[in-house]
């Protein structure tokens, strides 16, 4: 059961739950934005790959995870092996490219596609990950794109002119959000010489590059966009100031903690923009015009201003988190106690990072992130 | 400052001591915002906007926690 539950994890919530909205987007740009089955059955293609992608990148950055995060990383932390993430990585490419055989070969070679960039951002020999400014143009296409476009061709076997500007204007806003995840990697990454954007050019350049994707991705959209309104044009200029603000003070060197709350409080709108763009699409569809139409996109403008708001005031609650994994730490199907193993199964040094037990050689139950 | 403290009484202890712990957080403005969103979410699916209704609702449940994406 521990297992199953870690392996949900592996999902990542917050990117799956993204990934869900880029794949609903690309159904709704399709016209198909209220079937349920079709989402239901493109979400299991996108779900597969995401845990391919988890399953590489947690393997190629198992070193680089004990330095960021810690105790966050079911295999940084040794609650899974290298071989069970290869077992799970295999398995949902597998079924990544099985079920997206049962929507249309357009489907197939976009799922293939994505798992090969994927695959090719974190393993070495190609280790796009480590290429500053190519993996913050990579990352996104797997994001975005992959989702995206299975959403489309779960609807229809073709994509149209708009349906390409659409995909560009969503592409260019997540540059402008992944180049920020950099500031919470920046001390492992700078010490395995991971060369990132911000490694590179520093937290001002970031921000400012950022800013631009922003700007452009924003403008883009609404030129994108179908059957644009009023009020969604209101809401995404509002978005946009919003996250030039937030970006405004990130670049003014907060500090870890501060930078934690504005990174998170943007990541809100970009998904909040994301949400409005879907729910614009649906209702569209579904003929909501008028004071519906204005009520739901105000609705959404001012849950996404007020979540952004208090992310950025207050900060994240604290994490969902599995406890205790690492009391009891499974190794080949055996349950191994004590102040942690290594990947051989030898006995942990005490406070090294991994190794399940504190400077004093006590027992710690660490944390692994949603 | 310390002497006479219990300090197996956390509130006690002087607030520095905690800098390592999350802050504590107002719990009424999360929740307000909740609710908010939970009340559109259900209006949602219930006028047929099955999709866009979960997706707010995921939007508003995972918007509390910590995630630069």
């Amino acid at each position: 059961m521990t297992r199953l539950r870690l392996i949900l994890l592996l999902c990542r919530p917050a990117v799956l739950v993204l990934l869900a909205m880029f794949t609903a987007t690309g159904l709704a740009q399709a016209g198909q934005g209220r079937s349920e089955a079709l989402l239901a059955r493109a979400l299991i293609v996108v779900f597969g790959f995401l845990l391919f992608s988890v399953a590489c990148n947690d393997i190629a950055d198992e070193a680089i995870d004990r330095v960021n995060l810690p105790g966050q990383r079911p295999l940084a932390v040794g609650a899974l092996g290298r071989t069970e993430f290869a077992v799970i990585g295999a398995v949902s490419g597998v079924v990544a490219l099985g079920a997206s055989a049962t929507l249309r070969w357009q489907a197939v070679i976009v799922t293939a596609a994505g798992l090969a960039i994927s695959a090719g951002y974190s393993l070495r020999p190609v280790r796009l990950a480590d290429r500053g400014a190519v993996a913050a143009m990579v990352l996104p296409a797997c994001y975005v794109g992959v989702p995206f476009l299975i959403g489309i061709f779960a609807a229809r076997g073709f994509v149209r002119p708009n349906d390409l500007l659409l995909l560009a204007a969503l592409y260019l806003g997540f540059i402008g959000r992944i180049l920020l995840k950099d500031f919470r990697d920046v001390r492992g990454d700078a010490l395995f010489g991971k060369r990132t954007f911000l490694v590179r050019h520093g937290r001002r350049w970031t921000c400012a590059f950022s800013a631009g994707c922003w700007t452009v991705g924003m403008v883009t959209l609404l030129a994108a966009v179908h059957r644009p309104t009023p009020a969604l044009a209101i809401g995404y200029l509002g978005c946009l100031a919003g996250v030039l603000w937030l970006l405004g003070k990130l670049a003014a060197a907060p500090g870890g903690r501060r930078d934690e709350c504005l990174i998170s409080a943007i990541a809100i709108i970009g998904r909040g923009v994301i949400l409005l763009l879907l729910a614009h699409l649906s209702m569209i569809q579904a003929g909501w015009t008028g004071p519906r139409y204005l009520l739901v996109i105000g609705a959404l403008a001012v849950l996404t201003a007020g979540l952004a708001a208090t992310m950025a005031r207050h900060g994240p609650i604290t994490r969902t988190t599995v406890q205790g994994l690492a009391a009891v730490t499974y190794r080949g199907g055996r349950v191994a106690s004590g102040p942690g193993h290594d990947e051989d199964g030898q006995p942990g040094q005490p406070g090294q990072p991994g190794a399940g037990a504190d400077a004093q050689g006590r027992r710690v139950a660490p944390e692994v992130r949603c | 400052m310390l002497a006479g403290m219990d300090f197996n009484d956390f509130s006690q202890l002087p607030h520095s001591s905690f800098t390592h712990l999350p802050p504590l957080e107002p719990a009424g403005g999360r929740s307000a915002w909740a609710i908010i969103g939970i009340i559109l979410a259900v209006v949602l699916v219930i006028g047929g906007l099955v999709v866009v209704g979960l997706m707010a609702l995921f939007f508003v449940g995972l918007s509390h926690y910590g995630s630069n994406k």
